[in-house]
């Protein structure tokens, strides 16, 4: 198994160095003088302008410059945020820790949903509630996420006022509340985005849950259990569901970058300090080192997360295991 | 004065139109029941016939032919002009009334033809681009699953490395980038970022045909590379891509919403679903109908692509036996 | 005479179709005696497997058993039994083993535990209990090294192996009736006759009655005492093996057993039946294998009933009605 997860983790870095490489060439072909821009928003003195021009490799030729993209992105270095006139890397280092937050809630979340969801339908195949299920599912599953969070807030934070509309915290309450207080206003403004997010997610997962199930209910070895004399509920907990779960586990695997995608529209909406939350501001202030560095970043996530997604693959497939 | 306010001058005409699109939609649904009951007896004839038995998908077909009719007839049919303003003085932020069925906004447009003028760049836009994406994705596909070895190895991690990229994510770098976008630029970028997951598809298509028994029997009749991609392969993948840009285009649709309501996709006054929300949003608490209605109209486009997809899919496999 | 252990009557399962129903099953009645062996022969698409299934109860929509069949085992009407009180039987009372080793375990369970989960579901024993027991009878029916590769998953294990473990399963119990739907099929001739040895081995220290359904006669010559020929959802011949084998009387029976090669007898061709078996969507009328029968005659229009032939034999060929045919 290690050996998988090795040729894996190779891959993984070969992926980012081409998606490295693509956003090198978008610089590349940037209109205007990256350096010029960023002075003539700071104006600083022709120092410094000598110095990010070295930094930036600008003045060598293509391949140089490349190579100097690659390094110093390697090292960290992830470019000067023209906008907000500080390191990018910084900025997203404050950015992503909120993001995870909420990807994390909306990967458990929508997990839990969806597996109920999926478990109920293929209960009873093409029963009401199978149908009901279905049409709700599809229902979500056609939404678009910003527009969800909209209206989510609309319900719930104008009309009813359970939940605060914008922010991680409540800046005028929280630094007076004790550990449990911050607590609550943290988790109170947590919960519509993540709702949205998990509402979203768990459509989808619901609708390939099914099928799994299904399919796997069609599996020999699920005669053998009730013949065994097992009833459908053991049946459907202790054979169906671990092997149905596998195909879950590779969705969601590959829906990362949808999640990660859909997570920068509803940080947006709910003016979430995440990592979409900056992208979508550098993009109105055509902030684009930050944009593209945020772009690098995101890919590193997701072949995190894809790795991740095939350790717990291996978890639970032990044929996967063997190697 | 009325005539620059209203699309139409005579609202009989409006009606007609209106007409029109529903009769659509009824053409449409009763196109396929045609095919499917119908002379020859071709294998389109039994994913049809299964088709036409799935009544979600029968009202989504409907619904669908009639949104493009719509979306074709917008000039005909919207009771206004999208940016006419037909009382500027106190005419803003009406909420929906007999006059004004979506309410109006906040430059007293009324919201209904705005959604109806929207719809149109919105479908078109994602239409064309869901065309060039299932092109450029089928055939590198198609290559890619037909060559092997080492070029599929190369073409699927660049793929790979385009796929753990959020799409919208990608299409916000290149924007940022370019500074300035028009709407024929818009369509080739969602073009160009949408033909990853088809092309996945076809290539595991064209994988499986490759090593079947219909290519070997090819080849022992003297067919050439190019032959066989083209004329004995390429049918069999038709049923994959045509249910993969059927998915694909409730996506872009999407896509281009959420584009438009952050501001680089479609640009007002140009009315786009997307951005008849981003105006609502602002307003949400006082104009909830600006918001609302662009978006429940995504809703039930999506829906009804996503069903009439579903249904396509089940019907166009294969595998699927009569009845089952 | 003992009453028997399991007796079928007028058994019909049909299924929904989309043209209509299929009755796989049509009209099977046989019974089962304590420690005996009955094997069920017949083609694909005869109704074996159906069979099968009836009797444990194990036919999912589209199909259903019909009323007015009974299905009697240890003097109770299966048929009417609760699902809770079904369930209790099988498994510990009737066990099945079914054809494919290679699908019909779970691959993300160890074999162990398998086994040992009909322990635990049937008896309430505790884990380690359930456990010993399970490797117990894996090695019982020869599973090398119990101990140690209980602990394997199936995907480790050869086709000859997941068929022990099948077994071991289907043995865990002491059921009183196993029930085994071409438990060799799918295995190579060397390990089909292991386990066939093993098979007989453990039923007779168990007491135990095996209601053997296969294809392939030579299985049944060599294990069954009494043999059912099914065809086309009915049963045609019922006899004692060696009277089947040596004096077939159903038209059907005779080119089964006259298809099957034999060392020292010259043959120019294999034999074969022609014709095909009918579809269960529309079985024909009068006598099912008319139209594949050497030997048909009018008055085969109508379906015969099974007609006594001696003691124990049973024929549904008009040839064979009292009186002579005609």
């Amino acid at each position: 198994m290690t050996r998988l997860l090795a040729r894996r983790a190779a891959q993984g870095v070969v992926i980012v160095w081409l998606v490295a490489t693509f956003t090198f060439v978008l610089i590349a072909l940037a209109p205007g003088d990256i350096v010029d821009a960023t002075v003539s928003l700071d104006r600083s003195s022709a120092v410094t302008r000598a110095h990010l021009r070295a930094e930036l490799c600008l003045d060598r030729g293509l391949v140089v410059r490349y190579g100097c993209w690659i390094r110093s992105l390697a090292t960290g270095n992830l470019g000067w945020s023209l906008a907000r006139r500080r390191p990018v890397s910084a900025l997203l280092a404050e950015a992503i820790p909120n993001t995870l937050l909420l990807m994390g809630l909306a990967i458990a979340g929508s997990l839990l949903l969806g597996l109920a969801a999926g478990i109920a339908q293929a209960w009873r195949p093409r029963s009401a509630l199978d149908r009901g299920i279905g049409a709700i599912s599809m229902f979500f599953y056609s939404m678009p996420d910003f527009w969800l969070a909209l209206i989510l807030m609309f319900l719930f934070a104008y009309l009813a006022h359970w939940f605060p509309v914008s922010g991680t915290t409540d800046p005028a309450v929280y630094p007076s509340l004790g550990f449990w207080g911050r607590f609550g206003d943290r988790a109170r403004h947590l919960v519509l985005p993540a709702g949205t997010l998990i509402l979203l997610t768990s459509a989808a997962v619901s609708r390939f849950q099914r099928s799994a199930m299904l399919e796997v209910l069609a599996q020999d070895f699920v005669r053998t259990a009730r013949a065994k004399g097992l009833s459908e509920w053991q049946v459907l907990t202790r054979h169906v569901l671990r092997n149905a779960l596998l195909p879950v586990i590779t969705l969601l695997g590959l829906s990362l970058p949808g999640l990660l995608g859909g997570a920068v529209l509803v940080e947006r909406v709910f003016s979430w300090p995440g990592m979409g939350m900056l992208a979508t501001a550098a993009v109105t202030d055509r902030d684009y080192p930050l944009v593209v560095a945020a772009t690098v970043v995101a890919s590193v996530m997701v072949v995190v997360g894809s790795l991740l997604a095939d350790v717990l693959y291996a978890l639970v497939d032990p044929r996967v295991r063997a190697g | 004065m009325r005539s620059w306010i209203r699309a139409c001058e005579r609202g009989d005409v409006m009606l007609f139109g209106w007409f029109v699109c529903l009769a659509a939609g009824a053409l449409a649904v009763w196109a396929v029941h045609r095919g499917a009951r119908g002379g020859s007896a071709g294998p389109w004839r039994r994913g049809l016939a299964h088709l036409a038995s799935d009544r979600p998908a029968m009202a989504a077909l409907f619904i669908l032919a009639m949104l493009a009719a719509l979306a074709i007839l917008a000039p005909v049919v919207a009771p206004y002009l999208p940016n006419a303003q037909p009382d500027v003085v106190s005419g803003n932020n009406q909420p929906p009334s007999l006059d004004h069925l979506f309410g109006t906004d906040f430059a007293s447009r009324d919201v209904f033809s705005r959604v109806l003028f929207g719809g149109r760049i919105s479908l078109a836009v994602a239409a064309l681009a869901v065309l060039l994406s299932t092109c450029l994705g089928t055939a590198y596909g198609a290559v890619a699953g037909f060559h092997g070895g080492r070029l599929d190895g190369v073409m699927m991690r660049v793929l790979d490395a385009a796929l753990s990229i959020p799409r919208i994510l990608l299409v916000m770098a290149v924007v940022a980038v370019a500074r300035s976008i028009t709407v024929p630029t818009l369509v080739l970028l969602l073009g160009v970022t949408g033909w990853f997951g088809t092309s996945r598809m076809v290539r595991a298509q064209v994988l499986s045909l490759r090593e079947q028994d219909l290519t070997t029997a090819a080849r022992a009749l003297g067919a050439r590379d190019r032959e066989i991609l083209w004329r004995h392969l390429l049918p069999n993948v038709a049923s994959t891509v045509i249910v993969a840009a059927t998915l694909s285009l409730g996506n872009v649709i999407i896509l281009e919403a959420a584009l438009s309501y952050l501001g680089i996709g479609i640009r007002p006054p140009t009315p786009s679903w997307g951005n008849i929300i981003q105006d609502g949003s602002s307003q949400l608490a006082s104009a909830w109908w600006m918001a609302l209605f662009p978006g429940l109209a995504i809703v039930i486009t999506v829906l009804a692509i996503n069903t009439l997809g579903d249904a396509l899919r089940d019907a166009l496999d294969p595998r699927t036996v009569d009845g089952t | 005479m003992t009453s028997p252990l399991l007796d079928v009557s007028e058994l019909r399962t049909s299924f929904r179709t989309v043209g209509g129903s299929a009755r796989a099953v049509d009209g099977i009645s046989f019974t089962i005696a304590p420690e005996e062996t009955v094997g069920l022969v017949g083609e694909s698409g005869c109704g074996k497997s159906v069979t099968a299934l009836s009797i444990l109860r194990l036919i999912r929509p589209p199909g259903a058993i019909e009323p007015g069949s009974r299905i009697t085992f240890e003097s109770r009407d299966l048929l009417a039994l609760p699902e809770a009180e079904m369930r209790a039987v099988r498994g510990a009372r009737i066990a099945m083993v079914f054809q494919e080793p290679m699908t019909s375990l779970n691959p993300v369970l160890t074999v162990g535990a398998q086994v040992a989960e009909v322990v635990r579901v049937h008896a309430g024993a505790s884990k380690a209990e359930a456990w010993r027991r399970a490797v117990e009878t894996l090695a019982a029916v020869g599973f090398p090294d119990p101990a140690a590769r209980a602990l394997d998953h199936p995907h480790q294990l050869s086709g000859g192996l997941r068929q022990r473990v099948m077994i071991a399963m289907a043995l865990v119990m002491r059921p009183a009736l196993l029930i085994a739907d071409e438990p060799t099929t799918a295995l190579d001739v060397t390990t089909q006759a292991q386990i066939l040895e093993r098979l007989a081995a453990l039923q007779a220290a168990m007491a135990m009655s095996v209601l053997l359904i296969t294809h392939d006669l030579g299985i049944v010559a060599e294990r069954a005492q009494r043999v059912i020929v099914m065809y086309a959802g009915q049963i045609v011949e019922e006899a004692p093996v060696r009277e089947l084998f040596a004096a077939p009387h159903h038209p059907y029976t005779k080119a089964l057993v006259a298809a099957v090669p034999r060392l020292g007898v010259r043959r120019e061709r294999l034999e074969t039946i022609p014709g095909q078996v009918p579809s269960a969507d529309a079985w024909p009328t009068g006598c099912r294998f008319r139209e594949r029968c050497p030997r048909a005659f009018d008055r085969c229009a109508v379906e015969p009933p099974l007609y006594r032939i001696g003691s124990g034999h049973r024929s549904r060929c008009h040839l064979d009605a009292p009186g002579g045919a005609a």
